[in-house]
């Protein structure tokens, strides 16, 4: 019953959200330019939330996203305009792009493994190294407008919609594969819900943590490649502010702290969510510097509700006094 | 006791529903001041979730909870603890760099001018002590103190906050039988100078030694109250037909013959240092193999040392003839199986459910290519389930939602359908009701006639 309700609460809030436009702003909000700019960014962040997502399962945020961004740009767009353009340089720059983007959260989910060190600190720290690094690497801003191919990933269409829907989708598809019919998905669980046991049945935690943070990297640098090809160029700057906003959208979709909860439809739910909201704000002409606020204030919220829906799903008491949530596994 | 039957705590009709299910079916229930009341079932019962409803976690869905014939609301521990209701958590919560009087001082400080008042609080706590006969000192530091010690600790911190009634849920699940016996004079003293305690435990014989009554529940109904006062005292026999709703046979367990195949597991001189030293032993075909002694005497490290959990600083292991591997993964692939004691931190993904629980040990068996196959994982917790006979029996229910025995029935059930050639158990059968602990040990028996062989510690 209360988890339909939190079910409800959830699409009622975009539905709200959607009239709330239609009332307002009908005219602006409603238009095809403006809908397929929030499917667009919407396609964004939601092919990096369902990176990060995997990390959310097994240790906790990876804020080196905005950073893996910039650099999976830069990687691909040097390649490609350094081999002349061509439709073959496009491929092998994205790969190189993907690649660079996994061995960068391989390195991390290694330390963090290795080390036991707080993933929280070790991502936010290779933000800052990748936000370096590209900065270095595109002293001056990089344009490419070639191959064809790479211009349309970013601005293509087909039947209407944008090519990074498209993109998106078959993403969504390979995360929901990864995370919930294979093996490798079910450890994530695993070992996020409780480590101690998935050691005592033989799971081996390395190989996990290195592959949920490689995986979000490279779902990042694939961002940041259809970024740079939406705006026809890389630059450093590009993924300013898209680590919080991953992060909101994994958050709303019930991304635990690396405690084994997650779902990749939930990553899906709230990047349409983040997207949304963003596209809603500018609408009604919200100045950017309220809208970052709006987004830090909105973590926060949603992680209490989560945790408050948790504490009221499995039945206790959601002490009125002390507001917080009691611990019940004292008991047998 | 007999000339004091005022009654403390009296429950009335209370119902508790998790997503539909009647946990608790009307259930009636009253404490005397001054009673040792035991609350029995079978696993499921309902009888963690009506004392969680006493002390203030889960609300309830109706029913009336009187105290000294006053209703009371209860909706957080802090109303429980005002109506002089405290629990003895079986995950002791206490600070061990603390000396005893801190830790049950703690929140409680007596200050003058805001600076402590040690002198105070340990003449007040060493009082308590006293009183109660506990033989424990005030200024002693609870690292040096056992399990018991510690629980001793925690009924300090009820006792402090002048609680009239004390409940224990398996207080006695990790202490040995010596410090079981300590616990039980302290129920004894504490119940002669008035306090109630309400007493949850699967080891039958105890709750008979010990309860002046014994509450029955069975699928959240109650079935019985028993009266040590009444004509003829407790029937055992009575109190178990109406647990299991039949009268269980008791039947002799089989004779085992002793293995005599070929030695499966040989462990010569084998140490860590500060656990365990010098232990050698040999486990054959078919063969059950106890490991007794005292809490704290290294039986759970040296399982857990064979196994490769926890390092070896001297001898050697040989499996089927080959030097044992270090490595986990490779010690249940080649077939050995480890049950660890603590099903709580060790033994089970609270928020996945029963199937995928019960694939954890061998991927390999539900999936092909690392994908994994619906049907197959379906297939292997059917089996599971049916084995340890769960409760539900449902494989999508959550682990976290089923009760402490039949979590337990989980973590021990996985390696019972899995094929294992050596079975190091660490205490199975920890807060399993009667019929489920004779029916665990019928399957590793019968996995012994097929010729494993099992380490088991008692
Ligand atoms: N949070 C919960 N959500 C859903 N169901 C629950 C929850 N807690 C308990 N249950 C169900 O309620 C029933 C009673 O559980 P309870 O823990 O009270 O049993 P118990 O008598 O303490 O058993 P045991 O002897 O095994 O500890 C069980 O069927 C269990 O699955
Ligand atoms: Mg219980």
């Amino acid at each position: 019953m209360q988890k339909k309700i939190y079910k409800f609460a959830k699409v009622f809030i975009i539905v709200a959200m959607l009239i709330w436009m239609a009332v307002t702003s009908f005219g602006s909000f409603y238009t095809v330019s403006n809908l397929s700019s929030i499917l667009m960014s919407a396609a964004l962040l939601g092919i990096m939330a369902c990176g990060m997502m995997f990390p959310l399962l097994v240790s906790g945020p990876d804020l080196s996203v905005s950073g893996a961004m910039a650099v999976g740009g830069m990687v691909a767009v040097k390649y490609i305009t350094s081999h002349g353009g061509t439709t073959s340089s496009f491929v092998t720059g994205l790969l190189l792009a993907l690649l660079a983007g996994a061995l960068i959260g391989a390195v991390m989910g290694a330390a963090i493994h290795y080390f036991n060190l707080p993933s929280f600190i070790v991502t936010l720290a290779m933000q800052y190294v990748l936000y370096g690094a590209a900065q270095i690497g595109l002293k001056s801003k990089v344009v490419c407008s070639s191959p064809e191919l790479f211009c349309k990933l970013g601005n293509g269409r087909l039947f209407g919609f944008p090519i990074p829907v498209y993109v998106f989708l078959v993403f969504v598809v390979l995360t929901v594969f990864l995370m919930h019919k294979t093996v490798f998905g079910r450890k994530s669980f695993m070992f996020g819900g409780n480590r101690k046991a998935s050691v005592l049945c033989g799971i081996k935690g390395a190989p996990v943590a290195i592959l949920v943070f490689a995986y979000s990297g490279m779902a990042a640098a694939l961002a940041g490649v259809i970024m740079a090809a939406m705006n026809q160029q890389a630059s450093a700057t590009a993924g300013t502010g898209y680590d919080t906003n991953v992060l909101l959208a994994c958050v709303l979709g019930g991304g635990s702290m690396g405690e084994g909860i997650g779902s990749a439809g939930g990553a899906v739910y709230g990047a349409i969510f983040v997207a949304l909201l963003n596209n809603c704000l500018r609408i009604a002409s919200v100045p950017s510097l309220y809208q970052e606020m709006i987004v830090g204030v909105l973590i926060i919220a949603a992680m209490a509700f989560e945790n408050y829906f948790k504490a009221k799903a499995s039945g206790m008491h959601w002490s009125r006094r002390k507001k917080k949530v009691e611990d019940t596994r004292d008991f047998a | 006791m007999a000339e004091n039957k005022e009654i403390l705590l009296r429950c009335s009709k209370i119902v508790k529903e998790f997503s539909g299910n009647r946990v608790l079916d009307q259930v009636d229930f009253d404490i005397r001041k001054g009673e040792v009341h035991s609350l029995c079932g079978e696993n499921g019962a309902g009888k963690s979730t009506l004392i969680k409803i006493i002390s203030g976690i889960y609300p309830k869905d109706d029913g009336v909870i009187y105290i000294n014939g006053n209703p009371v609301d209860i909706h957080s521990r802090q109303d429980s603890t005002a109506n002089g209701i405290a629990v003895v958590y079986q995950e002791l919560s206490v600070m061990t760099t603390l000396t005893v009087a801190e830790n049950i001082m703690a929140g409680k400080e007596l200050t003058k001018f805001g600076f402590l008042q040690k002198k105070q609080m340990n003449r007040r706590v060493q009082d308590l002590i006293d009183k109660y006969d506990l033989g424990l000192k005030a200024t002693q530091r609870v690292a040096e103190l056992s399990t018991a010690g510690r629980q001793v600790v925690e009924i300090l911190k009820a006792l402090i906050t002048d609680a009239s009634l004390i409940i224990m849920d398996e207080p006695t699940a990790s202490l040995s039988y010596k410090e079981s016996e300590a616990l039980f004079k302290i129920i004894r003293s504490l119940r002669d100078n008035g306090v109630s305690i309400l007493y949850i435990s699967h080891r039958l014989d105890e709750v008979y030694m010990l309860s002046d009554r014994i509450t029955v529940l069975r699928d959240g109904k109650l079935v019985g109250v028993f009266d040590k006062e009444a004509e003829g005292g407790i029937k055992p026999d009575e109190v178990i037909q109406a647990m299991v709703g039949k009268s269980l046979s008791t039947e002799r367990q089989k004779e085992l013959t002793p293995g005599s195949g070929k030695v499966v597991l040989d462990v010569r001189h084998l140490s860590h240092r500060g656990y365990f030293n010098d232990i050698s032993l040999q486990v054959h075909e078919g063969e059950i193999l106890g490991i007794g002694g005292l809490v704290g005497a290294g039986r759970t490290e040296l399982l857990r040392s064979i196994f490769g959990v926890d390092p070896v600083t001297a001898g050697e292991v040989t499996y089927l003839d080959q030097p044992i591997s270090r490595s986990i993964r490779q010690n249940i692939k080649s077939g050995i199986g480890f049950i660890s004691e603590d099903r709580r931190s060790e033994g089970f993904v609270p928020q996945l459910s029963v199937e995928q629980n019960a694939e954890m040990i061998n991927f390999g068996a539900v999936s092909s290519f690392g994908v994994l196959s619906k049907a197959k994982e379906r297939a292997r917790a059917k089996k599971m389930i049916e084995e340890v006979n769960l409760h539900p029996a449902d494989p999508k229910y959550k682990v976290a939602n089923f009760s402490g025995g039949n979590q337990q029935k989980i973590v021990v059930g996985k390696w019972l359908i899995h094929n294992c050639k050596l079975l190091l158990i660490d205490e199975p059968t920890v807060g399993v009701d009667v019929g489920a602990k004779s029916e665990i040990y019928k399957i590793i028996e019968d996995m012994a006639a097929n010729g494993a062989a099992v380490i088991i510690r008692q």
